[in-house]
């Protein structure tokens, strides 16, 4: 690996106990995964290439209600928030599946049934036929067939319909109910059930593949990897025929679903939640400082990112540009570009998006820039040292007035030793972008005068300024380790394990930084996305 | 900066306490603890990141009390005038002896503090003993408020048995851990956190769900309507548990071990829902005289959906321009609308979510007048930077008192009088209503704090104030305890509450590494 920093990491000083950096970026290429990640619970329940039961994140939660009755309610907005680290898919189930999530769920149900009878479009896509026509249950029994199997997505069995259909007619004798506000009773039923809420991959396996998982399955684990909802006509259709077999119909698939606007859900949320740029509609920079901030303009900075991924995800762009592709044009954001020197600004890391979200609301922070490089592209986490009391730089909104020079404050900082371990690797990285102030807009000097100065040195090598970083980093972002891992997490909805090891490198060598079309289909395609888990074999 | 506390110190405190004998300990002060039959009410008003040094500034010498007259509001906490004669103000009680590091310096601090402030134990240690990565696990003890609600017997249960409330709309980050250590102060069971609900809409559909809109009768409908419509809707509810629950059975069968639990845990929650959803209301009536008036429906603040996520002074919402003291005032409405109607005594509210991000410009001038701070309107009011910023009080002491190395800067304190304002404002509103020889709020133990001391996120010296007590606890008062080292616990307040308050002979509450038993707060009872 041509990484440098590995090398910085591996230097004496953090052996002697100074800043704790490890390599290993989801817990898997270090050494301590090794020993001290062995997690009885986790074993019990995921075989080395399984995936664990699928929970709904809130934002499947709402794509998937939205796509299956239609409605523009957003129920789990109001559900506990998940997460500690890492996506929020990948946080275990038994955790979050509290009392008061439970209650939303219930809630929940009764609202969207209640909101899709209310409604004559939606009403009219889950009654198939008219249930107060003709004598039996037959028509019942048609509907929760059909909507049973976009809300469970497979095939119901028949003691699930017969039970449905139990339930439907007792709905009318006991609970006097009209035949419409059965099948009301009924969809909200189905909506609480635990197979809408979990999915749960029981078999059996593909006919034509197997040892694989069967077609439903895998159309499931396709729409939430890429349209974070539920499968749509052509993928059932797939599914029913057993077509989502071989590397090629799956490749053949991806295409079809990245170039259905859905796919938005795939950018917002793997690189929202992994480069973090979904917190930037919560962001506020300090308005009195930066009169360019607005509403307007944070919107025009989100878009301009997604569109940015979108150019990765949807188009040719190779991944390997990331950090040097043209951005996308923005008539909003022109006054940010307005100072630019000669020279086109370029790359991820000059997005005002990226470089707003890293800042304070009053100043930059080259810490957290150089740290959200480090842990989010580079795959390297970064603790803080143990019982150390960080201070933060100067007063902030207090009386002493706001810190101007950030360089300088860093420089005092850095002069503790119990700082400096951290601080000399994070800050040569956060200062060469200095010349970007807290909304992204070139400066050339500090609001107090002083001019910037955004040069250092890294691994002996002088820059002036990040352009003259990003060739380094683009070296060390060569292998395509980071990606892969995030992407495989991220579509696993599990941090790697050991095991996955040699899979993961497999992925990267034969994607070698290409588009994000390709990553995706290395992974899908890959055993750990098509093949049942030992332990979970039927 | 960040002194090493001993264990010799600490073991040196650890022998002054004595606790008295057993069995007299645990009797509750029944004679001065309200009329019979009178409601019990436990509510716990936490804001995070600690309070400025403002807070302390009449304490009491370590170790003395000062009541009436002699006992001063400071500043920060000057709303609370009114309410005065009602209040306690305790000092000097850490909360840090659970910790393996036996050091009032908690790392990291507002994901731990936070967790043990309701519960005095260390959530981080559950779950290394369970050998889980601190980044998914989520464990911690039983908390005091809910330990209230599953022992105090039938006479005091309500329809809701506790109310999670909170006004945190843009959490900070959660130290690489879950969100339930930041977002939530109530703990049901060891592995069930109950999320504080930030959207007054959710909070209002309860209550009403749980019939606080049904004063009484619905107009122009007989009693016998009234309960077949009641049972109607019970078997409604019962009809879709148990689809529901014949699927969770079908697929318990069939699913591996690990995916067993999970299905396990969604059928116990869903039978947890089916004891209320199916219950034939109109069992209970509130207390007379206090009267159940419904506020209107309030509008939809949606929860944050994650760290450093949420909403921002003035962002647009469905319901409008998001304006935090709306969002507090109409709380507080809905804690007052849910102990009127009786449809819960126990309630958490957080004022804001650990490491709160919250720009606290909603806080009008008077307010910052309060704490002199001159009005400037670019003050962002970041609470966490603000928690940073200028201030600095050291573990020396100095004529009774710790000792202020650089007083706290003023938007500290700013946004502390503003927290310390709601809460009065929620006291008040309490003490507004009568019942029984006084009022709601003299009926309750209201309590008002935060998981950490000030800006340096220490787990000792704790700021608390205790509204109400029944008889049972001073008012009018401020207790100091001693200082670092022969200070007392936090511990031994929710052991004092539940046990004379409550009654609750609870033998032992949270964890002591020093292997000290609990013991009951003398000084801060009548």
């Amino acid at each position: 690996m041509t990484f440098r920093l590995d090398r910085v990491f591996a230097s004496p000083w953090l052996a002697a106990g100074g800043c704790l950096l490890g390599i290993s970026c989801t817990g898997i290429l270090g050494s301590q995964d090794d020993g001290s990640q062995d997690d009885p619970e986790q074993d019990a329940s995921v075989a080395p290439d399984g995936m664990p039961l699928h929970h709904m994140t809130a934002s499947e939660y709402n794509n998937t209600v939205a796509h299956l009755l239609g409605t523009r309610l957003r129920p789990a907005d109001g559900f506990p928030a998940f997460g500690a680290k890492g996506f929020d898919a990948n946080v275990s189930a038994l955790s979050n599946l509290s009392q008061v999530l439970v209650q939303g769920y219930y809630d929940a149900a009764k609202v969207l049934a209640a909101d899709a009878f209310s409604n004559e479009a939606q009403r009219a896509e889950i009654l198939v036929c008219d249930p107060a026509e003709g004598a039996g249950d037959g028509c019942a029994r048609e509907i929760i067939e059909r909507f049973g199997l976009r809300a469970f997505r497979r095939p119901l069995e028949a003691a699930e319909v017969d039970r449905y259909a139990a339930q439907y007619t007792d709905a009318q004798t006991t609970l006097e109910m009209s035949p419409v506000e059965a099948v009301q009773h009924v969809v909200r039923t189905l909506l609480t059930s635990p197979n809408f809420l979990l999915r749960i991959e029981e078999g059996p396996d593909s006919e034509r593949s197997p040892g694989a998982l069967n077609g439903h399955e895998i159309a499931s684990r396709l729409s939430y990897l890429l349209w974070s909802s539920l499968p749509d006509e052509a993928l059932f259709d797939a599914a029913e025929g057993d077509q989502l077999a071989t590397e090629g119909e799956l490749r053949q698939q991806v295409d079809r679903m990245l170039a259905d606007p859905k796919s938005a859900a795939f950018f917002q949320n793997f690189f929202g939640q992994w480069l973090g740029t979904r917190t930037l509609p919560s962001h506020n920079a300090d308005a009195t400082r930066f009169p360019i901030w607005n509403d307007e303009v944070k919107g025009a900075m989100l878009d301009q990112v997604n569109a940015y991924f979108a150019s990765f995800t949807t188009g040719e762009q190779p991944w390997s540009e990331f950090l040097t592709a043209p951005h996308p044009e923005s008539r909003l954001l022109e006054p940010l570009y307005a100072n630019d020197p000669e020279g086109e600004r370029e790359g991820f890391l000059t997005l005002p998006a990226f470089l707003t979200l890293s800042s304070r609301a009053d100043r930059t922070s080259p810490t957290s820039r150089a740290k959200t490089i480090l842990e989010q592209l580079f795959c390297v986490p970064m603790l803080p040292p143990a019982n150390v009391d960080i201070p933060e730089l100067g007063a902030a909104g207090g009386d002493e007035g706001p810190i101007e020079n950030v360089r300088q404050e860093l420089e005092k900082h850095r002069a503790s030793p119990d700082c400096a371990s951290c601080h000399d690797v994070l800050d040569p990285i956060g200062l060469s972008l200095e010349h970007f102030d807290p909304i992204g807009a070139y400066r050339t000097a500090y609001a107090n005068g002083d001019p910037v100065d955004a040069t250092g040195v890294y691994e002996g090598a002088v820059f002036e300024d990040i352009s003259g970083l990003v060739p380094v980093l683009v070296e060390s972002g060569r292998s395509g380790r980071c990606p892969t891992e995030q992407l495989f997490s991220y579509a696993l909805r599990r941090r790697p394990s050991g095991g996955d090891r040699t899979r993961l490198k497999e992925i990267a060598e034969r994607w070698g930084g290409g588009t994000v079309a390709d990553l995706v289909k290395q992974v899908v395609t890959s055993e750990a996305f098509r093949l049942r888990a030992k332990d979970k074999a039927p | 900066m960040k002194r090493l506390m001993t264990r010799r110190n600490l073991l040196r405190g650890a022998g002054v306490c004595l606790a008295l004998p057993w069995l007299e300990s645990l009797a509750p002060r029944g004679a001065s603890a309200g009329e019979p039959g009178t409601p019990k009410r436990f509510l716990l008003c936490t804001f995070p990141n600690g309070a400025p040094h403002h807070w302390w500034e009449t304490a009491p010498a370590f170790g003395k009390t000062l009541k009436g007259a002699d006992f001063k509001l400071p500043r920060v906490l000057e709303h609370f005038a009114p309410v005065k004669s009602k209040m306690l103000m305790i000092s000097r009680l850490g909360n840090y002896t659970w910790s393996t590091e036996q050091h009032p310096y908690i790392e990291p601090s507002h994901s731990r503090l936070n967790a043990a402030l309701s519960t005095c134990v260390d959530a981080d240690q559950l779950g290394r003993d369970a050998r889980q990565d601190l980044g998914e696990w989520v464990g911690n003890g039983i908390s005091v408020d809910q330990l209230i609600v599953q022992k105090a017997g039938p006479e005091q249960a309500t329809r809701i048995p506790s109310l999670q409330t909170g006004l945190g709309v843009k959490p900070g980050f959660f130290d690489q851990r879950s969100y339930a250590y930041n977002q939530a102060v109530s703990w049901k069971s060891p592995r069930e956190p109950l999320k504080r609900s930030v959207n007054p809409k959710a909070v209002f559909d309860a209550l009403v769900g749980a019939g606080a809109a049904q004063g009484g009768s619905v107009p122009g409908q007989s009693d016998e309507q009234t309960r077949i419509e009641a049972e109607r809707r019970a078997a409604t509810e019962k009809s879709v548990i148990d689809g529901v629950l014949a699927d969770a059975n079908s697929l318990i069968n069939r699913v591996g071990s690990g995916d067993r639990k999970i299905v396990q845990q969604y059928l116990d929650s869903l039978r947890e829902i089916e004891k209320n959803a199916t219950r034939v209301q109109s069992t209970m009536t509130p207390p007379a005289g206090l009267g159940c008036s419904p506020i209107d429906k309030p509008g939809a603040v949606p929860e944050p959906p994650g760290q450093a996520e949420g909403l921002n002074e003035n962002d647009n919402t469905e319901a409008g321009e998001y304006k935090h003291d709306d969002h507090a005032n109409v709380m507080i409405d809905l804690i007052v609308m849910a102990i009127q109607c009786d449809v819960t005594r126990v309630v958490s509210h957080m004022l804001d979510d650990a490491r709160s991000e919250f720009e606290y410009r909603c806080i009008p001038e008077d307010v910052r007048a309060q704490v002199g701070l001159a009005y400037r309107r670019e003050s962002s009011l970041h609470f966490h930077s603000s928690q940073h910023g200028a201030g600095n009080m050291d573990r020396a002491t100095q004529d009774g008192q710790y000792k202020i190395v650089q007083q706290s800067n003023l938007d500290y304190a700013a946004i502390n009088c503003w927290l310390g304002q709601k809460t009065a404002q929620l006291a008040q509103r309490l003490d507004a209503l009568r019942e029984g020889d006084g009022t709601v709020l003299d009926h309750s133990v209201m309590v008002y704090m935060s998981e950490m001391r000030s800006h340096d996120h220490d787990g000792y010296d704790l700021p608390i104030v205790l509204l109400g007590g029944d008889g049972v606890f001073l008012n009018d008062a401020h207790v100091a305890y001693d200082a670092l080292g022969n200070d007392r616990q936090l511990r031994d307040l929710w052991f004092t509450i539940m046990n004379q308050y409550y009654g609750l002979g609870i033998s032992s509450f949270g964890e002591d590494r020093r292997g000290e038993p609990n013991a009951l707060l003398e000084e801060i009872l009548r």
